[in-house]
């Protein structure tokens, strides 16, 4: 039919073409007129003819007519394109058949580099009539605009023989018909073909710290037109702006972990510039990524360090540091040069080179100065953390030296009191201060920490402990420091254990106090009980200071059975009224325990 | 004659030297006399300083100052329940129980000592009583408290025992 029309067009003279040229054009407006035929490119997912893509994107387009109710037998498409925004997937073979027509494809292929034609002509009956989609096409999106596909209608491709139309019948004959109806699509290409995940990388490195960097992973390419090979270049500097050797392997792996900075300062600014040819064009996108490592080890704010003349200043260095992934590993540190004038000392002696060296467990540093100075004085001392990564951290740590007072005072207090239960207990402060000048004494300001059961108080250089009603429990804290003129100048701390006195029914077997007839601060404990094989004695004297618990093994009396003594002595002779506790374990001839037994003695 | 003169001049020159020698002599004999009396005056005192050394606690230095008075003096009553009562603390029974017993033979029934007036021949009682008890002969220790509380008892070691220590409490 075609060839039938083109050869009733082609072969005519010149003379009488454009009389017939009126009149064919005539005669199909009347045909389409009549018939209301309509064909539209549109894309397969929307139905719509109208599209907006990326480029690289692929574009499924379908052929769709409506015929209207006269069958039709065949048709004809030529479609048109810009061959700089949209390419054919497909060159060789453009379309896929449609389900309107059931039959032969006469013709699919590419005519030139911007024009594709396709022919199919039904051979079985029914013939079909209303709409379907005669034919499927695949373009790739390449370049940015706006982009139309037309089908061919004018005048010229009539002229050229690429001219779209269908056969209908009429009285039994297939008769050509144009469409009255022609919808191209219209696709608008935008640019954001390759784009970095900028913001996904940098983390990634934050992360990941001396991973490989799968550099393909963090590049949005749009479309689907397979795997692109995409293209990256790298290059990296320190903070100081030198280059730095970075590599990336065949597979677009960046490898990191020989540039990770070891410390937290350091950073390295890498440069990444991603392209990828799409047809003629070249898609390009480039950022900076930050290498750092967050996995040094950081010394935290450390202290200022301050003492007094003739005391010791001791720091425990690993208290200072925050290592996220070697928490329990230990540490090693490096102290810089040490001023002459401070001595290590402590149980970092011996451990220090004093030029540079490496403290080792355990990282404390302990400074003592002995001569005597007129004002403070001030040292700054480096201080390296190297954790078992290699990764290290670098501080300063500012150590002060605090003059003497003029008056100098020497707080000693009984380290351990047994108080008991409901019964206040008085320390004279003047017992326990040794101070220079002597009449300084009247200027101290005395401050007292009380522990959570135990009150202090201080009135006139005498320390009242007042343990709570009913109270009882041991080593409570409690600190008493001498204050003067603002500054704190020593304290001393007391372990505070309240006793309460042991009742009748603790007496399990019977316990003698003996008292030497002669030496009265000589004793015998005597306690009386059979198939004992050990004995142990404790001695308790609630409320004085002076004399602290201690426990001593009873001796077997030779000839008796079960008579057990031991000696206890005073190194004082007992107050009136002072009260003795002695409590007494042991175990039987078959080493089991025996329930102990308590009693009070009072002098 | 004047040869005989000259000869007896020198004669009593002779004999006057003599005499100034023999003289000095006496005076070191003497000073003797004088150091051995201030000896004697001093036991009562190192006594009485050693028994506030005893009551202050200082047992060793008691112990050399009483045994330097048993030296020059074993029968001293003072010195010999002195050292008894220390070498009970020292748990040297044996020995304690030597020197209590050479107290008891020389102290008289109304003995008080020079050292603390409430040491007495019941003190050396109980010293043995204690002492025996130590080294497990509740025998004799009956016997010594028998002595002390003037009762015929005989005790077994549990109530020996409280009994002594009550009586230890107490000054007897």
């Amino acid at each position: 039919m075609k060839i039938h029309l083109h050869y009733l067009y082609c072969f005519q003279s010149n003379r009488i073409k454009w009389p017939l040229s009126v009149c064919l054009v005539f005669i199909m407006s009347l045909g389409l007129a009549v018939n209301a035929a309509k064909i539209e490119l549109r894309s397969q997912t929307t139905q719509r003819s109208e599209i907006v893509v990326q480029q690289g994107d692929i574009i499924s387009l379908e052929v769709f007519v409506d015929v209207g109710q006269i069958p039709s037998s065949a048709a004809e498409i030529y479609l048109s394109f810009e061959p700089d925004k949209l390419r054919v997937k497909n060159p060789a073979i453009p379309f896929d058949q449609g389900d309107f027509y059931n039959g032969n494809v006469a013709l699919n292929k590419s005519i030139n580099n911007y024009e594709v034609g396709f022919a199919i002509v039904s051979n079985a009956l029914p013939y079909p009539k209303g709409e379907g989609v005669i034919a499927k096409i695949r373009f790739v999106a390449i370049g940015e605009g706006t982009a139309e596909i037309k089908f061919n209608v004018e005048q010229e491709d009539w002229d050229r023989g690429k001219y779209t139309f269908f056969t209908q019948f009429n009285k039994g004959q297939a008769e050509p018909k144009s469409f009255k109806d022609v919808v191209g699509a219209k696709i608008q290409v935008k640019n954001t073909l390759l784009q970095i995940d900028k913001f996904g990388l940098q983390r990634f490195v934050y992360d990941h710290p001396g991973d490989n960097i799968n550099l393909d992973d963090f590049a949005i390419v749009s479309g689907s037109e397979g795997k692109p090979i995409l293209n990256w270049t790298v290059d990296a500097e320190d903070k100081f702006g030198r280059p730095i050797e970075i590599d990336k392997n065949a597979a677009n792996q960046l490898i990191i972990r020989p540039v990770l900075p070891q410390t937290r300062e350091d950073e390295v600014k890498v440069a990444l510039r991603l392209s990828l040819k799409v047809g003629e064009s070249l898609a390009v996108d480039s950022t900076v990524i930050y290498v750092v490592n967050q996995d040094v080890p950081i010394i935290k704010a450390l202290p200022e360090l301050r003492f007094r003349t003739g005391a010791e200043g001791i720091i425990l260095l690993d208290n200072y540091v925050q290592d996220e992934d070697n928490k329990n590993a230990e540490l090693k540190w490096e102290v810089g040069q040490l001023p002459v004038e401070l001595k290590v000392s402590g149980v970092s002696l011996g451990k220090v080179d004093r030029s540079k060296g490496i403290v080792d467990n355990p990282p404390r540093l302990a400074f003592r100065t002995g001569n005597p100075i007129n004002s403070e004085q001030h040292f700054d001392i480096s201080l390296k953390v190297t954790d078992p990564d290699g990764n290290y951290d670098t501080a300063t740590m500012r150590i002060v030296v605090e003059p003497l007072p003029f008056v100098r005072i020497d707080l000693v207090m009984p380290s351990e009191l047994t108080l008991l239960r409901n019964e206040e207990h008085k320390l004279e402060l003047t017992r326990y201060t040794d101070i220079e000048p002597k009449a300084a004494i009247d200027e101290i300001v005395w401050d007292v920490s009380p522990s959570e059961h135990v009150d202090v108080l201080v009135k006139n250089l005498v320390v009242v402990l007042r343990p709570q009603q009913d109270w009882v429990g041991s080593a409570e804290k409690i600190v008493i420091r001498a204050i003067f003129e603002g500054k704190k100048i020593d304290e001393s701390s007391i372990n505070v254990t309240v006793f309460d006195l042991p009742e009748e029914k603790n007496k399990t077997f019977p316990i003698m106090l003996i008292r030497n007839p002669i030496a009265k601060n000589e004793f015998k404990v005597i306690a009386v009980l059979s198939d004992v094989s050990e004995m142990t004695a404790a001695f308790v004297i609630p409320e004085v200071s002076d004399v602290l618990p201690q426990t001593v093994n009873l001796k077997k009396i030779g000839s008796s059975r079960d008579v057990w003594f031991c000696r206890y002595s005073l190194s004082t002779p007992p107050s009136k009224g002072q009260k003795l506790i002695v409590s007494i374990v042991s175990k039987d001839t078959r080493n089991q325990n025996i329930p102990p037994s308590t009693n009070v003695f009072e002098f | 004659m004047n040869k005989n003169y000259i000869e007896m001049l020198s004669l009593r020159v002779l004999a006057v030297v003599v005499c100034i020698c023999v003289l000095s002599c006496g005076d070191r004999d003497f000073d003797n006399t004088l150091t051995v009396t201030e000896e004697l005056v001093d036991q009562t005192d190192i006594i009485k300083k050693a028994g506030l050394l005893i009551e202050e606690g200082d047992l060793d230095e008691a112990f050399d100052l009483m045994s330097n008075v048993l030296s020059k003096e074993p029968s001293n009553v003072d010195a010999n329940i002195a050292l008894a009562g220390i070498y009970l603390a020292r748990d040297q029974f044996t020995k304690a129980l030597d020197v209590a017993n050479r107290a008891f033979v020389n102290a008289s029934q109304d003995y008080v000592s020079s050292f603390n007036p409430h040491v007495n021949k019941k003190t050396i009682h109980l010293t043995l009583a204690q002492t025996y008890y130590y080294i497990g002969d509740f025998n004799r220790s009956n016997d010594q408290v028998r002595q002390i509380i003037n009762k015929n008892v005989n005790l077994t070691p549990e109530a020996l025992g409280m009994e002594i220590e009550r009586l230890a409490r107490k000054d007897l």
